[in-house]
């Protein structure tokens, strides 16, 4: 019987250390090691250190991992490495406070999406490329959808529910947010995006 | 009892229940749960505590070794989840009535949950009020919508209704689920429900009276909102002071909800104490 009664105080003692766990071991989304090439002839590059932007991380389901300024004869490319709990949660809102982004202009090409904005007077292009074929500004880009447009609102309850109960369980989604004032640069072809970006780093 | 008793100080099942009620506050407040849904869960653990001062539960000293494991997986596994809480995880509404069910189950015999059940109930609100969010939105929105439409005409505001847009002097706003009211309505039924599971009124009637009266009020006071919501809109993104930016944020729905509140709980009161009376006349 007193054995039985010391359970009652073992789940205070549980919820206790788990707390604390809570605060200083909270998972965050995986960041894969991500190192820049050697000298290019086309591109100087600087380390963190020297960059003009300072990401944080606003929530938990968001991990901000390196970031590098990459230059060309004519424009400069600050790329910011982030990872997602699920691609769903893909949205740089975030960055626009942070960063002080005026003036959010959404532009789709095809499936993808980028946003101009105005940073220090200067006119930019920004997105987060999970490669050179596939960037997005934020998954969730949608019309607002009509109340009775019943269907829609099943599968939005029937996600919810899913991920409450069932898919909750993370699955990485990473991706590199690319800001430069070469506007068109969302344009350019799959090539050229390697060129510029992609061809530049190790990944490890 | 009160809170200083020295018998709830002695006893385990009211502090472990503290423990977890502020636990819980703490963390929809880390998580930017929103005013409406942190003051509905400050009421919840009111009225759930409450049970536990009015009334000296009787807590079976001999649990067997099969109820305390079940309270122990339900722990572990909440826990679990627990770990990919984030801000917008619907999770974080079913974890107060889990940790709750946990602690009654290591607690209390399944028989004599079964039989107090309403400190429980009082518990399930916030998810259970999530959860109708959606199909209340789908029907008041266009409702809400119809009838500010309505409001802005008889006032002489000429405007023009287009699904669930209304336009008024070439602005126009979208009346989204969120500013459909639903939200408010279900915070005003559920402090009717609450209010109703620890102060009894007399019978069912009343009781769907002030849940009617709580519903009639919210929505009208939502219908107002639109209204200044739509006749500001001009002032949208505007340099200074913006009425409609000022309504449209939290502080602003905030009043209305207090507003609706107070109104909802007065009517209540009334019916209450209506009851009192009665009582002294049959005497």
């Amino acid at each position: 019987m007193r054995l039985i009664s010391k359970f009652k105080y073992l789940y205070l003692f549980i919820l206790t250390i788990y707390a604390v766990f809570f605060v200083f071991f909270r998972p965050i989304p995986k960041l894969k090691s991500l190192l820049i090439k050697g000298s290019n002839t086309e591109l100087s590059k600087q380390n963190a250190k020297n960059n003009m932007y300072d990401v944080i991380s606003p929530t938990n389901k968001i991990s901000v991992g390196k970031s590098f300024l990459l230059k060309d004869n004519k424009y400069w490319y600050q790329i910011i490495q982030l990872s997602f709990w699920r691609e769903d949660y893909l949205n740089l809102q975030f960055l626009n406070k942070q960063l002080n982004i005026n003036g959010i202009n959404i532009q789709t090409i095809k499936s993808n999406n980028y946003a101009l904005g105005t940073f220090h007077g200067e006119e930019i292009a920004f997105s987060c490329m999970k490669n050179s074929d596939e960037f997005q500004y934020s998954s969730s880009l949608r019309k607002v959808p009509e109340s009775l447009d019943i269907n829609h609102w099943k599968k939005v309850y029937i996600y919810n529910l899913k991920l409450v109960f069932y898919s909750f369980k993370p699955r990485n989604y990473e991706c590199y947010v690319v800001i430069t004032p070469n506007t068109n640069f969302f344009e350019n072809s799959k090539f050229e995006i390697n060129k510029k970006i992609f061809n530049n780093f190790i990944y490890e | 009892m009160r809170l200083s008793d020295r018998k709830l100080i002695l006893n385990p099942l009211k502090y472990s229940l503290l423990f977890i009620i502020f636990l819980n506050i703490y963390i929809l407040y880390k998580f930017k749960i929103s005013e409406f849904n942190q003051i509905l869960n400050l009421m919840i653990s009111w009225g759930v505590f409450s049970f536990y001062c009015e009334k000296n539960y009787k807590n079976k000293e001999n649990l067997n070794i099969l109820e305390i494991s079940y309270s122990f997986l339900l722990l572990s596994m909440i826990l679990y989840r627990s770990l990919w809480l984030h801000v917008g995880d619907n999770f974080i509404f079913i974890l107060f009535p889990g940790l709750y069910l946990s602690l009654l189950m290591l607690f209390s015999p399944i028989d004599n949950i079964i039989k107090n059940y309403k400190p429980f109930l009082i518990s399930l609100i916030l998810p259970i009020s999530k959860g109708l969010f959606i199909p209340l939105s789908i029907i008041f929105s266009p409702l809400s919508s119809f009838f500010t439409w309505l409001l802005l005409n008889t006032f002489g505001f000429s405007s023009v209704l287009k699904g669930q847009e209304i336009f008024y002097n070439n602005f126009g706003i979208n009346v989204t689920f969120s500013c459909s009211g639903s939200g408010q309505i279900l915070f005003s039924i559920s402090a009717m429900i609450i209010l109703n599971l620890c102060f009894p009124l007399r019978n069912l009637r009343l009781f769907l009276l002030t849940v009617l009266i709580a519903f009639l009020i919210t929505f009208s006071l939502n219908i107002i909102r639109l209204f200044l919501l739509t006749l500001f809109v001009h002032t949208v993104n505007s340099d200074g002071f913006s009425m409609f930016d000022y309504l449209h944020s939290g502080s602003g729905g905030l009043i209305f909800g207090f507003l609706s509140m107070a109104f909802s709980c007065e009517s209540f009161k009334r019916l209450y104490f209506t009851k009192d009376i009665s009582n002294e006349i049959n005497k």
